[in-house]
């Protein structure tokens, strides 16, 4: 089973950015209708997003999260052996791997160890453990765990999806410590969703690449318009997924941890959408001041939401109390995870806008 | 094979007995020999299906009263995939019942979304 207690591991500090470009809902007023933006609106609890050009990519806003965490932590990019970039948002069409362009851009020596994870929603959780694990087995010291996506594959011709997702990257710091208090995750994997959240064709795809048809919109179910390159997803099949599989996970990683619901001081879940996460609350009964959200102003933010989330409503009590949190990813694969850990005090600092001049120039 | 088995060891009195027993209130013995629904479980009957009712029309925002069993679902201006959403969550936090979405596909009627709770 897909589940650990890892000791000897201290969260240093939490860092998130987004484009300093918003956009509100409403400007889709025009083409879906004012009413049925509001209503959507109403159930995703979205009411604008960051979305940057599409000079900026996801590396740019994690990078410009790890320069200002390095600097408020006063960490030596020297002394940084790991650098993990978990996205589906990357420079290249994977050749290649992102986390090497950043280790040469952040200035991290050579004995630093760069991969990518490729993983959407679960991501988070997912870069935490293999952090974790890593720092307490495999060698390294002093981690960056770097996540989020751009949204590039939207149709602006699809209700389920247009108003959805926004861009964000964040950098979490993790380093060996003696005597700490342990982490403990759960991850699972369903694989026959695969087709519930997917961008069918693309450059990228082997099972199904690029041609002159895969970029033509067709009218599909309820009047939305995408084309094979444009990102699709099943709300229901999702959100009966979410139903099926997070509040056994949620009770599951309690149990391992050995904690009552009530000791927790924050659950922060991935803001997949407000109806969903008010379902969950209530099924569960966490009580809602306890979890937080970050969806009105920056919409469906991938693997940097928990970060997000973090660096925009947590950032006065975590950086200056321990807080025990419940963190839990789900959604694209089906894949999910989560973690419990004792916190803080830690860095946070407040979130950092990147202007689109900030862009790499390679 | 166990109606064999019980009717051969159980008289008709004591099957009446096990069915009290087991069904509760809820069926009443008729004259002719057959078993109905009992007043107190038609009337619980009827008003879960009132309520059933009710919950939908407060879910698609209409009117009390406007909703029937026999509307068709594709008739509802207000049945789309936001709807869609709201019923599996209706049903799992209302009646206690984690719905397919591809069982609630194959709703025609209103009538056909009662079944998928009875599950």
């Amino acid at each position: 089973m897909a589940s650990a207690i890892i000791q000897g591991i201290r969260l240093a500090g939490i860092a998130s950015a987004v484009p300093d470009t918003f956009y509100q809902v409403t400007s889709f007023n025009e083409s879906f209708g004012a009413a049925n933006v509001q209503r959507i609106s109403k159930i995703t609890g979205i009411e604008q997003r960051a979305l940057g050009s599409p000079r900026l990519c996801c590396s740019d806003l994690c990078c410009a999260a790890v320069k200002r965490l390095l600097e408020d932590l006063n960490w030596d990019p020297e002394t940084i052996d790991g650098l993990i970039f978990v996205s589906q948002s990357f420079d290249f069409p994977c050749v290649p791997a992102t986390s090497c362009i950043m280790q040469m851009r952040l200035g991290l020596p050579k004995s630093c160890a760069a991969f990518d994870i490729a993983l959407g929603c679960s991501g988070y959780v997912y870069g935490l453990w293999v952090a974790a694990s890593l720092l307490s087995g495999g060698g390294l010291h002093r981690v960056l765990v770097l996540t989020g996506d751009v949204n590039r594959a939207a149709s602006p011709e699809d209700r389920s999806t247009a108003m959805l997702f926004g861009d964000a990257g964040s950098a979490t710091a993790l380093e060996k410590a003696g005597a700490s208090s342990p982490f403990a995750f759960l991850l699972g994997t369903d694989g026959t969703g695969w087709s519930s959240l997917i961008i069918p064709a693309g450059i990228q795809s082997s099972r199904h690449p690029r041609n002159e048809e895969t970029r033509i919109r067709h009218r599909a179910e309820a009047g939305n318009c995408r084309s094979m390159e444009d990102i699709y997803m099943d709300g229901a099949e999702i959100f009966a997924f979410t139903l099926r599989e997070v509040p056994p996970l949620v009770s599951s990683v309690l149990k391992s941890t050995g904690w009552n619901k009530d000791e927790v001081d924050y659950f922060v879940f991935h803001q997949a959408n407000e109806f969903i996460l008010r379902h969950l609350a209530e099924s569960m009964e966490l009580p809602l001041p306890k979890m937080p959200l970050s969806l009105k102003a920056y919409g469906n933010t991938s693997s940097a939401s928990i970060p997000l989330t973090i660096s925009s409503k947590l950032r006065n009590s975590i950086s200056t109390h321990s807080c025990k949190l419940l963190m839990a990813g789900f959604g694209v694969g089906y894949s999910w995870g989560a973690c419990t850990m004792t916190c803080g005090p830690l860095i946070a600092p407040p979130v950092i806008m990147v202007n689109e001049s900030e862009a790499w120039q390679c | 094979m166990w109606q064999d088995k019980l009717s051969g060891n159980l008289s008709l009195d004591q099957l009446r007995q096990l069915a009290s027993v087991l069904l509760g209130d809820r069926l009443s013995y008729e004259e002719n020999g057959s078993y109905c629904l009992s007043q107190q479980e038609h009337a619980r009957v009827e008003m879960d299906d009132k309520k059933f009712l009710a919950d939908l029309e407060e879910l698609l925002e209409a009117d009390a009263g406007t909703v029937k069993y026999t509307t068709e679902l594709n008739c509802m201006a207000k049945w789309d995939s936001l709807a869609f959403v709201s019923f599996l969550a209706m049903a799992d936090s209302k009646y206690g019942v984690k719905v397919a979405p591809k069982d609630l596909r194959k709703c025609k009627k209103v009538g056909d979304l009662i079944g998928l709770l009875d599950k």
